[in-house]
């Protein structure tokens, strides 16, 4: 017998057996509730949530997207046609009067006044995890938030991207939350201390759903900081009953969390289109799809190309085709039930399946995180499939 | 549209069969292939290639779970293909990590046996473990998916599920010594 058998012999499990796999949360009571803390890195969360999502709609329905520089201007790129329509696409002028990314244009005048400091810091396992600075639109649920890791031992191996994403493959050191991604911020990262760009929507990733859209944003030390993955297999190993393991494992928690009340941040102002469906912020464009029928396919809204439109006659493309100019898209998750991971009486469950999937519906809102601040004044029209819809 | 809608159109000859069986199942089946995988046109050809063969197995086939009856034509085929990026030595991703620790599970010098025989032993291997810990050894040895994985399913912490991981590869290491597998 080798490996590539016994592999092939599981594969003839029982499908009873494989079908209870399926069900989410098999030991839990009430698996609707999960624990407050998150207890995985974040990015498989998000890799899951795809999944899941991608399962109930056929096609993918959520969408993580990256910024090809093949396909749209960098942020400080001069003006190109991108072909998608005979305007010159630029990336200059009132998109952002000098195209530094936000997270570097906190400290400038005329963005400090809408800039907070949470001046909140935690300590654990040689980490200090501060939140440094943070810019918050609360009409569109989004924002930026400076963290910085610190351990004057180094900070572990981490891996970036060419547009600046950063994540530690062997394991997040650091929960957040909310939906987000990290970019790092190279000007303040050192050997010692890596400082990080957090774009993050307020939308809770494991919560009940009437949490969805959790106030608070909180950030704690994860376990891989108090532990690496392969020194969690070993002691797995090592340690002979559940109880000594169980003790162990329970000091790989940090009992500090980083909260941040969202509800207390201000508003960044904003401007509007199709009565209040469209809002641009600074930092941040929704769309809501609801009522607008061009937008909307079998699937939920359909954004093949975005712009904005200024009043110098330039553009800036957020989006064209499947590639995305900014730090983040996320599309709304609505759903019909209010229960997730429902179990089904047996009476309701003629197949046997014995549990319930996320009811999606189609998905009619998105939110673009930007990654650059725009000059709402300036901008006068949000170009959405090539339609123009004016903005006031 | 139900199982037994779907079942019925493939008892029909029906291709819409297929279809649906996309709309329905497309997604699961592809995020298994692509567990295994990795190679996203691979593992697309390989659920289009698991559609067929259940077109041809049902009829006289009728799975009592379409899912799972896909999950494991899917599993299969992904797994041959997978077995032929080895041989050319391409093979990538989680894949190996999983066949790595299953080796840890066999005795050093091994009788062969028939599969048959092999299924039933992990069968009963199978049915020894609790429910939990039963669930956590196929999420990761049936399905591929990473620890990390199987920690969010499960609302765990990712060290109980390794912990739970290594007391099933022990108890199978047991199972397959007392059944008669090491020399």
């Amino acid at each position: 017998m080798n490996r590539e058998e016994l592999f092939h012999a599981i594969g003839k499990a029982d499908g009873r057996q494989l079908m209870k796999s399926e069900q989410r949360c098999p030991s839990e009571e009430h698996p609707g509730k999960r624990n407050r803390r998150p207890a995985f890195p974040r990015w498989t969360g998000i890799a899951l949530t795809v999944l899941v999502l991608a399962a109930a709609l056929g096609t993918a329905g959520f969408f993580l997207l990256r910024r090809s520089q093949d396909d749209l201007p960098s942020l400080s790129g001069a003006g190109e046609n991108h072909g998608q329509s005979d305007s010159a696409v630029s990336t200059q002028g009132s998109a952002s009067s000098d195209n530094l990314p936000v997270y570097l244009r906190m400290e400038q005048p005329d963005v400090a006044e809408w800039v907070t400091n949470p001046a909140q810091s935690i300590q654990w396992k040689g980490y200090t995890l501060t939140a440094e600075k943070q810019l918050h639109d609360s009409t569109t649920g989004s924002g930026v938030l400076i963290y910085s890791l610190e351990n004057t031992d180094g900070i572990p191996k981490y891996e970036t991207n060419d547009q600046g994403e950063v994540w530690f493959p062997d394991g997040d050191l650091v929960d957040i939350s909310h939906f987000h991604k990290n970019y790092i911020v190279k000007e303040q990262t050192t050997k010692t201390k890596l400082t990080v760009a957090c774009f993050y929507r307020q939308m809770e990733m494991n919560e009940p759903l009437e949490q969805l859209h959790d106030p608070n944003l909180e950030l704690t030390l994860s376990e891989y900081a108090a532990c690496s993955l392969k020194e969690m297999e070993k002691m797995a190993q090592k340690l002979t009953t559940d109880a000594e393991f169980d003790q162990w494992a329970q000091t790989l928690i940090c009992p500090e969390t980083i909260s941040i009340s969202l509800d207390k941040l201000g508003n960044l102002g904003t401007v509007k289109a199709e009565n209040g469906a469209i809002v641009l912020s600074p930092i941040s464009l929704f769309i809501d799809a609801a009522n607008m029928d061009s937008l909307i396919t079998p699937t939920g809204i359909n954004v093949q190309s975005l712009a904005l439109r200024f009043q110098d006659g330039t553009q800036y493309v957020v989006k064209n085709g499947d590639s995305v100019n900014c730090a983040y898209e996320v599309l709304e998750p609505r759903l019909d039930s209010q229960n997730p991971y429902r179990v089904i009486p047996p009476e309701q469950d003629p197949e046997g399946i014995g549990y319930k999937e996320y009811n999606w519906v189609p998905q009619m809102a998105v939110t673009y995180l930007l990654d650059f601040m725009v000059d709402i004044e300036k901008a006068e029209a949000v170009i959405i499939n090539g339609t123009e819809f004016a903005l006031s | 549209m139900q199982d037994r809608d779907i079942l019925q159109l493939y008892q029909n000859r029906d291709r819409q069969a297929l279809v649906e069986t996309h709309q329905k199942y497309g997604s699961y089946c592809l995020a298994l292939a692509s567990a295994i995988l990795c190679k996203k046109q691979d593992a697309q050809n390989t659920v289009r290639d698991a559609y067929l063969e259940a077109w041809q197995a049902i009829p006289p086939t009728r799975p009592g779970s379409l899912k799972i009856f896909l999950a494991k034509i899917t599993r299969k085929l992904a797994f041959s293909q997978w077995l032929h990026y080895d041989a050319q030595q391409q093979a990538v991703g989680e894949m190996e990590a999983v066949l790595e620790e299953l080796e840890s599970c066999i005795p050093a010098e091994t009788v062969q046996q028939d599969d048959r025989e092999l299924t039933a032993t992990i069968r009963s291997f199978l049915n020894s473990l609790t429910e939990r810990d039963r669930s956590i050894f196929l999420r990761r040895y049936f399905f591929v998916e990473e620890s990390t994985a199987i920690a969010a399913r499960y609302g765990m912490k990712p060290a109980a599920v390794l912990r739970s991981l290594a007391r099933a590869r022990k108890r199978l290491e047991t199972v397959l010594e007392q059944e008669g597998y090491a020399l």
